[in-house]
């Protein structure tokens, strides 16, 4: 009877002891988060009715390595600079408003890291590339899922190394008429990764120059006032799998090379005599997989050299491919031409150092003998027509008239104009296997 | 495309900003600040999205001298009123980018060449310097590092 009372005893004891540690929870600390499973770490916060009111004043307070979390609301600061390594994550989408007269957010520390802002209305400056979110010399920034919306330019990339710019929409509303700026602008950076961010309504939706070493990847860049992406002095970039469409013109690579762009799509790049693809100075590159559909002219290559374009389609486009003279030992193999006006167009007569090989040619009236596929006879993809119109553009008036038609079979008949080695000597006779209609890879991002 | 004008009145003409792409470089002319024009004498009209682009095609000689009327460039002060080129005053500005990267811009009058360079930063010239810039410069003097 003693020994059972005494364990009792004990019991109770050590449940009356155990029992504050089971129901005890951390005191409610304004200035910790919980935030979607991430670790949780003190963090400043910032809201209007906060202590902290501003963000400029929770980066002035702030250690480095801090996190800073900024609550819906309107926040009007002036420029705000970030000068040391934090993280700056927003809740409810804080508008950051430039009020359409200063740069809005700028970054000059290495290890920031941005996400869920909203940020807009940069000024405008003839002298001065305003932008809604300007990074310069930084490394190792991240820009996650942000919003830019009506800012001269959007996000702003200086002298910065090895950041991750991602799953960012940026809108603008620019016009032709008005003077405008880029979307994502990439300038004299290396080891940048670009990867899903949405870019409608600027004047170039993706520019670059003084690019290395970078990846753009499945990014949306359309509605642009000029082109939906723009790459100049730049070299082993990366492109694959971006959607390029209804923008006066689709990309341009201009003085670069070693580029590789795989899998893109450039679609309804509508202006008059406008490009999906313009390569001027572009040496050593890959172009391969791209679908380039409804556009006006779709290739054009000047003093172009050494570059592969494989498994290409061209799909109704006015011009497929436009070559000039001085692009040379370019070599096209495996790509689809169907339902465009003029297959290839070039401006001389002189023996051409581009190869045509392989491609399928829906213009192509040969035979296959041997049934191996390939025909037995060349094909001849440019048309005397076509060289006309390289030196009267206004003669376009005569397209499909019995002239020109009758021009074409003169020439077929008896070769003299057209440079006769610029011949598919292997032409396919059916449509290569891989030549379904292709689907958008990233159709999460509308 | 080029389109013939026909019927105008005399040059310059103006520019149809994003409707019309350089005939040097191809790209879209866009920028007021910096686009450029040349007219022949049978009045076909030559549009350049920037100053060194004009200067370019005037040093290749793309049209034959002979064949030129004239040839206008924007004043940087005053966007989109085209002033004549041999007359200009230039600035190879630094702290501006322009198309092609040349950062060249234009004035009518020296005075606010003088004030831009205040701010911008730069080298002064004429358009003979500017030509000889061009001349220069060639594809193998293009490098990857940024100026």
């Amino acid at each position: 009877m003693g020994l059972r009372r005494w364990t009792a005893g004990w019991m109770i004891a050590l449940v009356a002891m155990l029992t504050p540690l089971a129901i005890a929870k951390p005191a409610a600390d304004p200035q910790l988060t919980v935030s979607k499973g991430q670790a949780q770490r003190p963090a400043v916060v910032v809201c209007p009715r906060c202590p902290v009111r501003r963000l400029t004043d929770a980066l002035r307070q702030a250690p480095e390595g801090a996190r800073i979390i900024v609550q819906s609301g309107l926040y009007v600061e002036g420029e705000i600079v970030v000068d040391k390594p934090v993280e700056i994550v927003g809740q409810g989408w804080p508008a950051f408003d430039g009020t359409g007269k200063n740069q809005v957010l700028t970054v000059r520390a290495d290890g920031v890291h941005l996400t869920g802002l909203l940020i807009r209305n940069s000024g405008k400056s003839y002298i001065a590339d305003l932008a809604g979110l300007r990074v310069e010399a930084a490394h190792h920034c991240v820009v996650e899922g942000n919003r830019l919306l009506n800012n001269f330019f959007g996000i702003y990339l200086a002298s910065t190394e090895d950041c991750l710019i991602r799953d960012n929409e940026v809108h603008g509303n620019a016009t032709s008429e008005a003077f405008s700026g880029n979307g994502i602008h990439l300038w004299n950076s290396h080891r940048i990764t670009l990867e899903r961010n949405h870019v409608t309504g600027h004047r170039d939706g993706l520019y670059f120059e003084f690019l290395q070493d970078s990846a753009v990847r499945d990014n949306i860049s359309e509605r642009n006032v000029r082109y939906g992406l723009h790459t100049m002095y730049s070299a082993n970039n990366y492109y694959a799998g971006n959607l390029l469409r209804a923008n006066l013109a689709g990309v341009v690579f201009m003085y670069s090379k070693r580029l590789r762009a795989i899998d893109n799509r450039y679609e309804d790049n509508w202006g008059a005599a406008c490009y999906g693809a313009l390569l001027k100075d572009l040496d050593d590159s890959e172009i391969a997989k791209n679908l380039f559909y409804h556009n006006s002219v779709a290739l054009y290559a000047e003093d172009a050299n050494r570059n592969l374009l494989v498994k290409n389609r061209f799909y109704n486009n006015g011009f497929a491919i436009r070559i000039m003279a001085n692009a040379n030992d370019n070599v096209f193999s495996g790509n689809l031409f169907e339902t465009n006006s003029f297959d290839v167009t070039t401006n001389s007569s002189a023996a051409s150092t581009n190869s045509f090989n392989g491609n399928y040619w829906d213009d192509y009236r040969g035979y296959d003998l041997n049934h191996d596929g390939i025909g037995d006879v060349p094909f001849w993809p440019v048309k005397l027509f076509g060289l006309l119109l390289e030196e009267y553009p206004a003669a376009i008036i005569l397209l499909r008239s019995p002239f020109a038609e009758l021009l074409d079979a003169a020439e077929e008949a008896i070769p003299i104009l057209t440079p006769r080695n610029l011949a598919d000597e292997k032409p396919l006779i059916a449509r290569p296997s891989w030549s379904k209609p292709q689907t958008l890879k990233n159709a999460s991002v509308q | 495309m080029v389109v013939v004008e026909g019927c105008n009145p005399a040059p310059p003409y103006p520019i149809h900003f994003g409707g019309v792409e350089c005939a040097y470089c191809h790209m879209v002319v866009s920028d007021p600040r910096f686009a450029a024009e040349l007219v022949t004498k049978k009045g076909r009209v030559y549009y350049f999205d920037s100053i060194e682009c004009l200067a370019s095609f005037v040093a290749e000689s793309q049209v034959p001298q002979a064949d030129v009327h004239s040839m206008w460039v924007s004043d940087f002060q005053h966007p989109e009123h085209l002033i004549p080129a041999p007359s200009a005053f230039y600035l190879k500005a630094s702290r501006l980018h322009s198309p092609m990267r040349r950062n060249f811009i234009a004035f009518s009058h020296s005075a606010d060449r003088t004030q831009a360079l205040a701010t911008l930063g730069g080298t002064q010239m004429s358009w003979e310097e500017v030509l000889q810039l061009q001349r220069t410069h060639s594809r193998a003097n293009t490098t990857l590092r940024a100026s």
